[in-house]
């Protein structure tokens, strides 16, 4: 029996729905750009069997992968679950059979496998796509490939045999200039190790280089930034030992005196010449970009000064402290040429944002100048009477690096958005021109929206609706036509009987 | 265990569940020895960047339901089965 009462939602905006979907011309408001041809995929997840324990994380939840086409201004929508030997064995079930984040020893004996701890992944963080395929990716396994049209899970991929460590980042970088994709994984060898592994993988699927570095202490090497020059990795705050995993508890705790490390890793390098720079307790869980300037690195991330996730416990038995864990755009300067450890940290301007940012990302590695990212502007108004309290992230903005501008597009008294995505107009088009996109909760109406943003005026061009509330995203991509191989003619074929 | 914490069956969540949405206390059931300060207070339903989590140190944002959505709750409990189906459904 299937029961949700001591879950974490059991009613309302979040509670699970479990279904999947499909949309076949979908209802719009506005007018979709006629030359946007390709699919805005969202990976996310919810649970299907309740956690087995009320202080798991929303990231232990099942994966999910959902699709708004586009093409010749329609829109046609789809929705399944990704089919992990996790999903699969809890179905068979019928109940929760894992325990608590990334901890095999809180597993059901009978899928306990502590020598393969990525069989219990959930597939439920970010897509990728690359050499044609689609994936849906989480940081604690390897990719899960997935058909773009069907949104069916084709499986586990690794590259032929030529990745070889136990993980996949859920956010790898592809290199504009070369095109090939930069991935990694930590905890490359098992459970607590310090290994990380870093690939080169070319557009053709094959490895060019692994490069293996040990890192400082085991943490969230959840993102990374890369250079022409150097691959970039931040060490921070969350801490794990088996010891801990032995103990019950979830995979991660912060630890608030835990200092921040940036490892630079030449990309010509084999791993043995890494340099890692020390700095002040910190979370950077996501990041902007990265580029050379001279003997100097800049990197831009959101950077907070402690735990964003109130659901990972803080090692010291403390309470989790929300205003530590608010992001600002910040700048970091490394001086290569130095022989020192420190780093230079500038925050660009103090307004807390969201930590998901994006860029247009045809400069990634390169000099850039704008941001795009999710705010809770408190001088636009939110009806708390018909969308209830929850943060509305209500504001989608571009931060331009150099002047310090700030543009910004509101989506509605009642929504709350999740995270923008850049698309440029043309290929050949100037950095910033182009649409934002995105999906928003619409929290009094009970559904899912997606919205359509000029890039430069941050005004709406069109919004897209769902007639139900879709499974909460954490990472979304756009995709176009000419990345993954879209039918033409997603309408299927009817087989069944007509009357004459 | 604070003495306000409750045990709602399924029924009386969805009897329920607009006014009471998900600050209300509940009782943990199942709980190992987890982490620490949560075990003086009690744990509350909580939302924080969109994502549903059950807070124990008092930190948590309490999640609350749209009024909107439950707006003729009162009206539709004030009428009998068949008062509701003959005004609603002209049965």
């Amino acid at each position: 029996m299937v029961d949700f009462t001591n879950g974490p939602a059991p009613a309302g905006f979040m509670s699970p729905q479990r279904f999947e979907a499909e949309i076949y011309d979908c209802e719009v408001e506005g007018t979709i750009p006629p030359d946007l041809n390709g699919a805005f995929i969202r990976v996310g997840g919810e649970w299907f069997y309740p956690p087995s324990r009320p202080d798991d994380s929303p990231f232990s939840t099942d994966g999910y992968i959902s699709s708004f086409r586009i093409k010749d201004g329609v829109v046609d929508f789809r929705a399944r679950w990704v089919q992990t030997p996790r999903f699969r064995n809890n179905l068979a079930a019928r109940k929760q059979l894992y325990g608590v984040y990334r901890n095999p020893f809180t597993h059901d004996p009978s899928v306990r496998d502590l020598d393969r701890p990525y069989l219990a992944t959930v597939a439920n963080t970010s897509p990728l796509a690359f050499g044609g395929k689609l994936f849906a990716l989480k940081e604690d396994a390897h990719p899960y490939e997935i058909d773009p049209n069907t949104l069916e899970t084709l499986g586990p991929w690794d590259f032929n045999g030529q990745y070889k460590a136990q993980t996949f980042s859920a956010h790898p970088k592809i290199d504009p200039v070369s095109g090939d994709l930069i991935c990694y994984g930590y905890e490359a060898t098992g459970l607590c190790t310090d290994d990380l592994w870093i690939y080169t993988i070319s557009p053709d699927g094959n490895v060019k280089s692994e490069v293996k570095v040990k890192v400082p202490y085991v943490s969230t090497l959840h993102d990374m930034v890369l250079t022409q020059k150097y691959f970039i990795f931040p060490v921070y705050g969350y801490v794990t030992s088996m010891e801990r995993l032995r103990d019950g508890h979830l995979h991660w705790a912060f630890d608030r005196n835990a200092p921040t490390y940036w490892g630079f890793v030449p990309r010509d390098g084999d791993g043995s010449d890494v340099r890692w720079f020390r700095g002040p307790t910190s979370v950077v869980m996501h990041t902007t970009n990265a580029f050379d300037e001279g003997d100097k690195v800049i990197v831009d991330a959101p950077i907070s000064d402690g735990n964003p996730f109130p659901f990972f416990p803080q090692l010291d038995g403390g309470p989790w402290d929300p205003v530590a864990a608010r992001h600002t755009i910040r700048r970091l300067t490394f001086d290569m040429a130095a022989t020192g450890d420190s780093y230079t940290e500038q925050i660009m301007d103090p307004t807390d944002i969201v930590d998901l940012v994006r860029i247009d990302d045809r400069f990634n590695s390169l000099p850039y100048r704008y941001v795009y990212s999710g705010m809770a502007d408190p001088s636009q108004p939110f009806d708390r009477e018909r969308a209830g309290n929850n943060r509305a992230v209500n504001t989608y903005f571009r931060y331009d690096m150099e002047t310090g501008e700030w543009r910004k597009y509101f989506v509605g008294d009642v929504h709350s958005l999740q995270e923008v995505t850049f698309i440029p107009r043309r290929a050949d088009a100037p950095e910033g021109d182009g649409y934002l996109i995105g999906t928003a909760s619409n929290f009094a109406d009970m559904r899912t929206e997606l919205v359509i943003v000029d890039a430069q005026e941050m005004h709406e061009l069109a919004r897209v609706y769902l007639p139900f509330r879709n499974t909460p995203q954490v990472h979304a991509r756009w995709y176009g036509s000419n990345e993954l191989p879209f039918a033409d003619t997603p309408l299927p074929p009817y087989t069944g009987r007509r009357q004459a | 265990m604070s003495n306000s914490t409750l045990i709602l069956n399924r029924r009386q969540w969805l009897a329920g569940a607009g006014t009471l949405a998900s600050g209300l206390p509940f009782r943990v059931l199942g709980t190992t020895d987890v982490e620490t300060t949560a075990q003086l207070l009690p744990a509350q339903r909580s939302v924080h960047d969109g994502m549903a989590y059950v807070s124990f140190d008092g930190t948590g944002t309490p999640w609350q339901a749209p009024l909107d959505s439950n707006r003729t709750r009162d009206y539709v409990n004030s009428l009998s089965r068949e008062e509701y189906l003959r005004r609603h459904w002209q049965i």
